[in-house]
């Protein structure tokens, strides 16, 4: 699995697809809704979303380390 | 591949062995996406049994809608933002040679001596051995597999689906 797929989640106010992934997950940083003409800014709560933001750096650990090896043996 | 020690091996189970192999493979890439559903999607509760997942794990966003001063919060679940791991064997080759040496009257098996395998060839029988310079050097077989991603199966689409329906969006409490 490439850490670079992604995936999107709707923009809750115009639909728009946002782009989504591991990286912009634990950015911790705003999320722009891609359409223009909305101004939807997302962030991730982190105090409610803790748990779920550590099985995604767990996540994350584990596939640089699978990336790490992928690069030893080849 | 490791032959039994049974004096007797039939031919098919020589050329199944790693097809077997392969669905074994396939089988474990399957639990293992499971797992991973399991453990990353969900919140389970200590001591809960083995088939319950559990609550859904979510992550909580919270944003401005334009034009107010109300601050909104979304709930999503986990699982429907990250990828999830998928993989299949799309191809699988395997190579090895078989040399008909000579007509034996006699059931397949393989000779504990020399390795040969005696194959059944109708009324008069036929004895075989690997050809391969490596393979009957070292007793290995060359194994190309071709793993990818491979499509959303069908349940476990509706169960995406289900959880982007699960979107909770509320007024962010303090």
């Amino acid at each position: 699995m490439s850490q670079q797929q992604f995936k999107t989640m709707p923009c809750p106010e115009c639909g728009a697809p946002i782009p989504m992934s591991i990286e912009i997950l634990l950015a911790g940083q705003a999320i722009h809704c891609p359409n223009p003409y909305c101004d939807v800014a997302m962030n991730v709560d982190q105090n409610r979303s803790r748990q779920a933001i550590d099985e995604v750096r767990k996540l994350k650990t584990a596939l640089d380390n699978f990336e790490d090896t992928k690069r030893k043996l080849a | 591949m490791v032959f039994t020690n049974s004096e007797y091996t039939e031919i098919y189970q020589f050329i199944s062995a790693p097809i077997i192999a392969v669905l074994n493979a396939e089988m474990l890439a399957t639990r293992a996406s499971a797992d991973f559903i399991q453990q990353v999607g969900f919140q389970k509760e200590e001591g809960a049994e083995l088939n319950d997942f559990g609550e859904v794990l979510t992550v909580s966003f919270v944003y401005q809608k334009p034009g107010t001063q109300q601050r909104l919060q979304l709930q999503i679940p986990l699982l429907s933002l990250i990828p999830i791991p998928m993989l299949q064997v799309k191809e699988a080759e395997f190579e090895f040679g078989l040399s008909l040496l000579r007509r034996r009257n006699q059931q397949t098996r393989i000779d504990p001596q020399d390795g040969a395998i005696r194959l059944p060839g109708g009324v008069d029988d036929f004895s075989a051995t690997l050809t391969s310079e490596s393979l009957r050097s070292t007793n290995t077989m060359n194994v190309k597999l071709k793993v990818a991603q491979s499509d959303l199966p069908a349940g476990l689409g509706r169960l995406l689906h289900l959880l982007e329906n699960a979107i909770d969006q509320a007024p962010e409490s303090p």
